[in-house]
C-alpha cells in the first residue's frame, strides 16, 4: 500500500464526485419504511468502506472491485501488524529477560574458538605463576617456554625425541643419553630437563595425551563449560563482582583481566649497573618489588575482585542478536496471499531462531566484529598463531577465524589468480614451437618413440601382444575343428596336445624374435627400454588433459569473478546488498580456489615439463645412436618392416618368416 | 484475551488449570507441552525451564546446601534491585505469549525434543490459536425479544423499528478507509490513525444494544442474532486493533480474524434483507 494506495485513494475520489451527487440529490430514498435495501446501505461501510455505499449503486462489478480492495486492505494492514508483533515479540522477550533475569549475558557464538580461548587463557595463567619469579621457580622461565611451544605444536612433534632431529648417529645418540662424558652437563639437562627425552617425562606426556583423548573422564575447565554452556541452551552467564564496583564488569570468568606482567617490564625495568654490589643490588630489587607491588595494587582497583565474580544470567547479548536476526520489518519477507499462512510462517521463522544450536544463526558468521587483540606474551612469545610456520594445520573449517573480506586484497587473489593459471595452463598447451607445452611435447614423445621402435630391427611395439591374440585365435581355431567347441566334449582327444604344441611353438618363436631383437644392434636393449617406457605415456596424457581441462573452466570462473568484482569500487557498508553480493563472490571464489594456480603447482608443473622435454631429448638421441648403429650393421638407415639387410632380405622377412620357413625342429 | 490457553499452560500461580478445556499447544501426537513445561523434577516450586536459565540445579531442592533455590534466586533478583517474579505482574498479552514462547522453547531444548516437526507442530498452534482467540461476548436467543406474531404487520414494525433506531447512528466512516489511512508508505501501521476506529466500535455497540432492545418476529431471529453476534466480533476487532502499540499480538489477533468477521457481517446483512424483501413482498 504504498503508490497504489495514493493512486486507489485518487480514484476512489472520483468515485465519490462522480457518484455521490446524483445520489445525494436525486436518489436518497426520502420514506425509507417502504424500502428494505436500507439494511446493506447501512452497514455497507463496516463491509466495503464508505465508497461503496456509492459504489453499489453503480453496478455490481464495481462492488466486487471495490470488496476485493478492502480485502487487499485488511491483509496488508494485517501484515504490517503482524511484522510489528515480531519485532514487539522480540522487545518483549529482551526486555523479560533483562528484568526477570538480571545482568549482562554472554552468548557464545563460536565454541571452538571459546574453548581454544580458555586453553590460552589457562596456558597464561601458569605461566604467569610460573614465568617470571625466577627465585621461587628457578625452572619456570624455561618451563614457560617449552609450554608456549608446545601449545603451539602438535602431540607427535612435543612427544619426539628432539635430540634425533640434529644428531642422526644411533650410537652417539645413545651415548649422549646414558654416557655423562659423552653428552655432559648439556647432555643430562637436555636429557632430563625435557619431558620428551626420558622415560619418566615420556610418559607423563603419553598419559596427558591419553587422558585428553579419554574424553569426559576428567571435567576440567573446558569441560565444566561445556556443561554450562549446554544447560544454559549457548548463553553462558558471565560473572559480576559484588566486592569491587570499580572491577571491570561483564567479564566471564574465563575471559577476566590479568595483569601483564611482560609490558610491565617493557616499561619500567631497567637493568641494574653491571658493577653492582650485592648489597645494592638487594636494595635494587626491593625497590623494583615495591614498584611492581604498587602497580600491581592500582592495576587491581578496577580489574581484581576479591571473592568471587557472581554469575548472572542471559540478556542483552542475545537481545542483541535475536534483534538483528529479525532485523528490521522490511527483512521480513511475508509472503502469501493467505495472512493465516503467513502468521504461521512467522512463528516458523521465530522459532527456527530459537532452537538452541539455531542460535549461532542469530550472530552473522561473516564480518563479525574483530575480536580485541590479544596482547599478551612472555618474553615476546604469543599463544596467537598456532602454527610458527604459517602453514595451517588445522582440519577442520570450524576451526578456521571468520573470514574478512577486502575488496582490494579479493581483487588482487582473482587477478593473481588469473595469471598463475595462464601461466600454468600455457605450461600444460602451448602451440608455439619455440616454447612448447606438456601437450606439445607428449606428442613429440609419442612420435620420437615411434622412430626409435621402428629403428630399432624387429617387430614394432607390442608385438607380444599381438602375437598372443593371434595364438589365442589360432587356438579356437583349432579347438573348432577337432570338435571342441565351447560346449562340446573332446571327443578326439588331440586337442590338449595340439594346443600345448602350438603354445609351445608360439612361446619360442617369441624368445627367438626377443633375442634376435636385443642382439641385433649393440644399442638394441636400451632402446627397446626406451621405447616400452611408451606404455606411462599414456596416463600422464590422460592426467594431463583431465588437469588441463579443470584449469580452463577455473581460467573462466575467475574472469567471470574478475568481471563482477569490477563492478565494486569500493568496500560495501555492512548489512547492504553489495556486501552480500561480495559474500557470494567470495563464496564462489573460496569454491574454486583449491583450484587456481599457485607458485608451488606452476614450479610443479614447469618441472614435469622440465622432464617431459629431457625424455625427447633422450629418445631423440637415441633414434640418431640407432640410425647409425643400423648402418654400421649393414642395415637400410631408415627402419620398418620393409627396411633391408645387406643381403636383401626385408626386416619382416628375417624376423617372421626365417624360424617359420622350413621350420626347426623340435 | 485469546492467550489465556498459553498463559494457563505454564502459570505457576493458577491453580485451575484450565489448559484443558481449550486446545493446547502439542509438541507430538499425544504429549502436550504443559506437562514439559510445567516440570518441577524437585518440586521446589521452580521450575526445570528456569533453573537452568538461573544456573540453579533442576534435580535439587538446594543447589548450596543450606540456601533453598527459591530464596537463592529471591537474592540475586534482590541483589540486581529486581523485585517480583518474571512471569506475574501487569504483563501485556504480548509478554505473556513471548514469554510462553522462550520457556516453551527453553524446555523443549533442554529435554531434546525440540526438532524440526515439534517446531511446525507448534507453530502451527500457535497460528491457530491466534486466528481462532475465543471472544468476548456471543449473543443468544435469550438475549433477544422474541415476538411469536409473524404477520406483515409485525414484520413490517420490526423493519421499520429497526430503521427507525439506527439511523440515530449513521455510519459515516469506515473502518476499511482508516485502516488504510494508518497504513504508512513504508508499510508500517501508525497507531494514533487507529484510535479513529474507537468511535466505530463504540457505535457498533450502541447499534448492538438497540438491536438487543428490538421486538424480533420469532422466524427473524436467527437472522437478527446472526447480525448482533457480527457486527460484536467487529466492533471488538475494531477495539482490539488498536492495542497495536500497547499489545500488538492482540493487534494481531484482531487483525487475522477481521476479514472473516466481515464476511459474516456482510452475508448477515445480506440475509436479513433477503428475508424482509421475501417476506414482505410475498
Amino acid at each position: 500500500m504504498t503508490s497504489g494506495n495514493k493512486t486507489t485513494k485518487f480514484i476512489i475520489s472520483l468515485l465519490i464526485i462522480a457518484v455521490i451527487f446524483p445520489t445525494v440529490l436525486f436518489s436518497r430514498p426520502k420514506k425509507t419504511e417502504a424500502t428494505f435495501g436500507w439494511i446493506s446501505d447501512f452497514f455497507a461501510p463496516l463491509i466495503h468502506g464508505t465508497t461503496a455505499i456509492t459504489a453499489i449503486n453503480t453496478g455490481t462489478q464495481t462492488s466486487i472491485s471495490l470488496k476485493n480492495l478492502a480485502k487487499e486492505i485488511l491483509k496488508e494492514v494485517a501484515r504490517a501488524v503482524a511484522r510489528r508483533a515480531l519485532a514487539a515479540m522480540t522487545q518483549s522477550t529482551i526486555n523479560w529477560i533483562n528484568s526477570g533475569f538480571h545482568g549482562q549475558p554472554l552468548f557464545v557464538e563460536n565454541p571452538k574458538s571459546f574453548f581454544k580461548d580458555i586453553a590460552k587463557t589457562e596456558i597464561k595463567d601458569i605461566i604467569d605463576i610460573v614465568g617470571y619469579d625466577r627465585l621461587r621457580f628457578p625452572f619456570g622461565r624455561a618451563t614457560a617456554l617449552n609450554t608456549i611451544a608446545s601449545y603451539k605444536r602438535g602431540f607427535e612433534q612435543n612427544a619426539q625425541y628432539t635430540l634425533s632431529n640434529v644428531i642422526k648417529d644411533a650410537t652417539l645418540l645413545d651415548s649422549y643419553r646414558n654416557n655423562f662424558y659423552v653428552g655432559g652437563w648439556n647432555g643430562f639437562l637436555i636429557n632430563t630437563q625435557y619431558p620428551q627425552n626420558n622415560y619418566i617425562g615420556y610418559q607423563l606426556l603419553y598419559n596427558e595425551e591419553l587422558a585428553r583423548r579419554l574424553d569426559g573422564t576428567i571435567q576440567n575447565t573446558a569441560a565444566t563449560v561445556a556443561t554450562t554452556l549446554q544447560q544454559g541452551m549457548g548463553f553462558l552467564s558471565p560473572e559480576v563482582c559484588d566486592t569491587n564496583p570499580l572491577y571491570n564488569n561483564l567479564q566471564n570468568q574465563f575471559n577476566r583481566p590479568r595483569w601483564n606482567q611482560s609490558e610491565y617490564d617493557r616499561n619500567n625495568w631497567f637493568p641494574p649497573n653491571e658493577d653492582i654490589t650485592s648489597g645494592e643490588f638487594q636494595l635494587y630489587e626491593e625497590e623494583y618489588q615495591q614498584e611492581l607491588q604498587k602497580a600491581k595494587a592500582e592495576w587491581a582497583k578496577t580489574n581484581d575482585c576479591p571473592g568471587n565474580l557472581r554469575a548472572t544470567t542471559p540478556g542483552s547479548v542475545v537481545a542483541a542478536s535475536i534483534n538483528k536476526a529479525l532485523g528490521g520489518p522490511q527483512d521480513l519477507a511475508i509472503g502469501g496471499v493467505n495472512y493465516g499462512n503467513s502468521l504461521s510462517a512467522i512463528f516458523d521463522a521465530l522459532l527456527n531462531k530459537f532452537i538452541g544450536d539455531g542460535l549461532s544463526k542469530l550472530a552473522s558468521t561473516i564480518n563479525s566484529p574483530t575480536p580485541n587483540e590479544d596482547n599478551w606474551d612472555f618474553e615476546g612469545n604469543t599463544l596467537g598463531v598456532a602454527d610458527p610456520s604459517g602453514v595451517s594445520t588445522l582440519s577442520n573449517w570450524l576451526d578456521t577465524p571468520d573470514e574478512v573480506i577486502v575488496l582490494a586484497n579479493f581483487k588482487k587473489e582473482v587477478a593473481d589468480g588469473i595469471e598463475n593459471t595462464q601461466k600454468e595452463l600455457d605450461l600444460m598447451d602451448n602451440k608455439d614451437g619455440s616454447t612448447p607445452g606438456l601437450t606439445q611435447v607428449f606428442t613429440q614423445i609419442w612420435q620420437q618413440t615411434r622412430a626409435l621402435d621402428q629403428c630399432v630391427p624387429g617387430p614394432d611395439i607390442y608385438w607380444q601382444n599381438r602375437l598372443t591374440e593371434e595364438m589365442d585365435k589360432n587356438i579356437s581355431i583349432i579347438s573348432g575343428a577337432l570338435g571342441k567347441g565351447e560346449d562340446k566334449e573332446d571327443t578326439t582327444g588331440k586337442v590338449p596336445l595340439v594346443i600345448r604344441e602350438l603354445k609351445y611353438a608360439v612361446r619360442f618363436f617369441g624368445d627367438w624374435v626377443e633375442e634376435k631383437m636385443i642382439t641385433d644392434l649393440p644399442g638394441s636393449v636400451i632402446y627397446i627400454d626406451a621405447v616400452d617406457e611408451l606404455e606411462t605415456l599414456s596416463p600422464q596424457a590422460n592426467q594431463l588433459s583431465a588437469a588441463r581441462r579443470e584449469k580452463i573452466q577455473t581460467l573462466s570462473r575467475l574472469n567471470s569473478l574478475e568481471d563482477a568484482l569490477a563492478d565494486f569500487s569500493g568496500d560495501p557498508e555492512p548489512g547492504s546488498n553489495e556486501e552480500k553480493d561480495l559474500i557470494t563472490l567470495r563464496k564462489e571464489y573460496n569454491a574454486i580456489k583449491q583450484n587456481i594456480s599457485t607458485s608451488l603447482t606452476i614450479s610443479n608443473r614447469k618441472s614435469e615439463l622440465d622432464t617431459a622435454k629431457e625424455r625427447y631429448f633422450r629418445l631423440d638421441s637415441l633414434t640418431t645412436k640407432c640410425t647409425s648403429e643400423r648402418v654400421v650393421k649393414g642395415w637400410n638407415p631408415n627402419g620398418g618392416q620393409d627396411s633391408q639387410f645387406q643381403n636383401g632380405d626385408s626386416e619382416i622377412k628375417l624376423y617372421c618368416d626365417a624360424p617359420v620357413v622350413g621350420g626347426y625342429p623340435h | 484475551m485469546f492467550l489465556v490457553v498459553l498463559f494457563y499452560i505454564k502459570n505457576r500461580s493458577g491453580a485451575e488449570n484450565q489448559a484443558g478445556l481449550q486446545p493446547t499447544l502439542a509438541y507430538n501426537d499425544t504429549d502436550t507441552l504443559a506437562d514439559l513445561v510445567n516440570r518441577d523434577t524437585d518440586q521446589d516450586g521452580v521450575l526445570d525451564w528456569e533453573e537452568n536459565l538461573w544456573g540453579t540445579d533442576p534435580n535439587l531442592k538446594e543447589t548450596t546446601p543450606g540456601t533453598p533455590d527459591v530464596k537463592a534466586i529471591e537474592e540475586l533478583k534482590t541483589k540486581e534491585g529486581k523485585t517480583g517474579s518474571p512471569i506475574s505482574g501487569n504483563l501485556t498479552e504480548t509478554d505473556k505469549f513471548t514469554q510462553e514462547l522462550f520457556s516453551t522453547v527453553s524446555v523443549l531444548s533442554q529435554s531434546g525434543t525440540l526438532d524440526q516437526v515439534t517446531v511446525d507442530k507448534l507453530s502451527e498452534t500457535l497460528a491457530n490459536q491466534i486466528k481462532n482467540s475465543p471472544v468476548e461476548k456471543i449473543y443468544g436467543i435469550s438475549d433477544l425479544k422474541v415476538k411469536k406474531d409473524a404477520g406483515v404487520a409485525a414484520i413490517t414494525k420490526y423493519n421499520d423499528e429497526m430503521y427507525a433506531k439506527l439511523k440515530k447512528y449513521p455510519l459515516r466512516e469506515s473502518p476499511i478507509d482508516i485502516l488504510d489511512e494508518a497504513t504508512t508508505e513504508d508499510g508500517n501501521i501508525d497507531g494514533q490513525v487507529l484510535e479513529k476506529l474507537d468511535p466505530i466500535a463504540e457505535q457498533i455497540k450502541k447499534i448492538v444494544g438497540e438491536m438487543l432492545q428490538i421486538d424480533v418476529p420469532e422466524t427473524f431471529t436467527t437472522y437478527h442474532l446472526a447480525l448482533i453476534n457480527s457486527l460484536e466480533k467487529l466492533s471488538e476487532n475494531l477495539t482490539d486493533v488498536q492495542s497495536i502499540d500497547t499489545d500488538v499480538i492482540v493487534a494481531l489477533g484482531a487483525m487475522s480474524q477481521m476479514e472473516q468477521n466481515i464476511d459474516s457481517l456482510e452475508s448477515s446483512t445480506a440475509n436479513l434483507q433477503a428475508a424482509l424483501e421475501k417476506k414482505l413482498n410475498s
